[in-house]
């Protein structure tokens, strides 16, 4: 009785000596969490709080965190002029998803359940798309457009984009379906289905989360482009990221009519991207890394 | 499938195939024909002749090298130390607080903004007459910071960007490596009296490998391309010092010369760069993955 009592008073110290410790541990943790969240703020907050400025007091010095908000940016009248430039980003990342889309399927179906010769080859080329950058791809395609008369249309863009998607559907897609079992198609296949049906009627009904993460990786990338639709738009078929960029030389910036813009620029892709977060990562690799 | 044959497989990837091949392999053999050229756009002849566009750009004093070597080393700087910075944050938010999820969540929206429109907030946020970091800058006492226009400083205005925009794919993709790591193992660690340390040294780095392989390599790929920040925050200044590959032969082909010779052959150049950097890893990925693939 006298040993357990003499063993248990030390026990109790090291044991509040660890609650103290692991207490310390925990708000150190939480700080560090709140420096994170807010470096990653900082940026988004200048963004937003900027674009509630007016034409003035956006050129203050210091700036001001205590305004009184102004929408004057938002205003029809500002706005008016960016509709042509929204409506094609958004023409050329719809279409561009979509024809990479069916382009992209069949062949990732393929790659996913057929024994094909040069299979795992096909697979890499396909990938490869991926590692060149678009600025390689410029001299031709400037002078292809020129000659094909594609230059500033929406076709020559979307061509394009759907190019540099096809790595994303054909590589996110067929680890989908890979995923999903066999005896389904097997099945559908015995009813009489030729492999279109099969793939339409049973394969993609059961891979739509495969689809729809694809769809929203190829639109916020068609989306998002800058230095493809920089070198081969030009009035007719300019997007918002051109449009954003071509206000950065002018002599006087207007910080808060461009930052207006950018935050409406932003909510579509950021919606879509909502949709799929549980898939994110997937997406991120081409699922190379399943989250 | 055992009774549908390869053919209709192969037939499957035809569209693709064929897809690939007019816009991929044959805008590349075609920039491999322009590099042989002299064609200057504000000119009205086209002439051949042979290697010497590689001859001149390859000449001692070029400032491709200059471009080469910088795009080389920004890109294995950036993806370093976002390695690191993101592992560390990896690790910091992998616990079960609102805290953490929350940060966590917030990781995502670099990821889908605009990359344009976030170097034109960066560009406003180092802005020398009104930016909120100059003012924050004038606070500690540093006067007219001149964080892009002078150097050293603009490498390092440039690569804090690159870390806020690009470091949240590493964290979101080695939090999916952290959480495939066997909580058992750790446990039987923890059991065994291993430090944390050790539990990462032993347990938790090993099971990471193959997502570390893959985000070194997607992060890799990507910033060797990096233009848009050039572009928006530099222009290649001050000087042409922070003038990368993309933007040298952006600019000398369609932003400001028309030398369509030059742009092809720096193109080609630029090319061969990325795949000497790029293929291998990809292929040891790809061994990783479809290894693994099997496993399962």
């Amino acid at each position: 009785m006298c040993s357990s009592h003499a063993g248990s008073l030390p026990e109790n110290l090291s044991d509040r000596g660890k609650a103290l410790k692991a207490r310390v541990q925990a708000w150190l943790v939480n700080v560090a969490l709140i420096l994170v969240a807010a470096w990653i703020l900082f940026p988004l907050f200048w963004l937003f709080v900027s674009s509630l400025k007016n034409n003035v007091s956006i050129f203050d010095f210091p700036p001001t965190i205590l305004f009184t908000p102004s929408f004057e940016s938002y205003s029809f009248k500002v706005l008016s002029e960016w509709v042509g430039y929204f409506f094609n980003s958004a023409v050329v990342s719809v279409c561009s998803t979509f024809l990479s889309l069916v382009i992209g399927v069949p062949g990732a179906y393929s790659l996913a359940r057929f024994s094909i010769p040069r299979k795992n080859l096909n697979a890499m080329t396909i990938l490869s798309i991926r590692i060149i950058p678009p600025i390689v791809t410029l001299v031709p395609f400037f002078l292809m457009f020129y000659f094909l008369g594609l230059a500033d249309t929406y076709l020559g863009l979307i061509l394009v984009y759907a190019m540099f998607n096809l790595p994303y559907v054909i590589w996110i897609n067929r680890g989908f379906i890979e995923s999903i079992p066999k005896e389904a198609e097997e099945a559908a296949q015995l009813d009489g289905c030729n492999v279109i049906q099969v793939l339409t009627r049973v394969v993609l009904p059961m891979c739509k989360a495969g689809l729809a993460v694809t769809a929203v990786f190829c639109f916020v990338q068609s989306w998002n482009d800058f230095p493809l639709a920089f070198a081969l738009t030009a009035i007719h078929t300019r997007t918002i990221p051109v449009a954003l960029a071509s206000l950065i030389g002018v002599r006087l910036v207007l910080w808060n009519q461009i930052f207006a813009v950018g935050v409406l620029n932003i909510v579509p892709a950021i919606m879509l991207a909502m949709l799929v977060r549980k898939y994110w990562v997937r997406g991120l690799t081409l699922g190379m890394v399943k989250g | 499938m055992s009774n549908i044959s390869g053919r209709t497989g192969q037939v499957l990837l035809l569209p693709t195939l064929f897809y690939m091949t007019v816009m991929t392999i044959f805008p590349l053999v075609y920039t491999a024909y322009i590099s042989l050229l002299d064609w200057n756009l504000s000119e009205a002849k086209v002439t051949f002749v042979g290697l010497q566009n590689y001859v001149g750009i390859l000449s001692p004093g070029s400032p491709f090298y200059y471009s080469a070597g910088l795009t080389i080393l920004w890109a294995v700087s950036v993806t370093t130390v976002e390695f690191f910075f993101a592992l560390g944050v990896a690790l910091l938010v992998n616990r079960k607080t609102r805290l953490a999820s929350f940060t966590t969540q917030l990781t995502i929206l670099p990821l889908m903004m605009t990359p344009i429109l976030i170097d034109m907030v960066w560009k406003y946020l180092y802005s020398p007459l009104l930016g909120p970091i100059t003012y924050f800058a004038s606070l500690l006492g540093i006067m007219e910071p001149q964080f892009l226009d002078a150097t050293p400083n603009v490498f390092f205005s440039l690569i804090v960007v690159d870390i806020w925009q690009w470091a949240p794919f590493m964290i979101l993709v080695l939090i999916a490596g952290l959480l495939s790591v066997p909580q058992e193992q750790l446990e039987a660690a923890i059991v065994d009296g291993a430090g944390a340390w050790k539990q990462f040294r032993h347990i938790t780095f090993p099971w990471m490998k193959p997502v570390i392989l893959v985000a070194v390599l997607f992060r890799l790929i990507d910033s060797l391309k990096v233009f848009n920040k050039i572009y928006i925050l530099t222009a290649g200044g001050p000087g042409r010092l922070t003038e990368t590959l993309s933007y040298n032969i952006f600019y000398y082909s369609i932003g400001f010369t028309q030398d369509m010779g030059y742009g092809a052959t720096g193109s080609m150049l630029f090319l061969l760069i990325v795949m000497a950097m790029c293929v291998p890893l990809m292929l040891v990925a790809f061994q990783r993955i479809s290894a693994t693939g099997e496993k399962r």
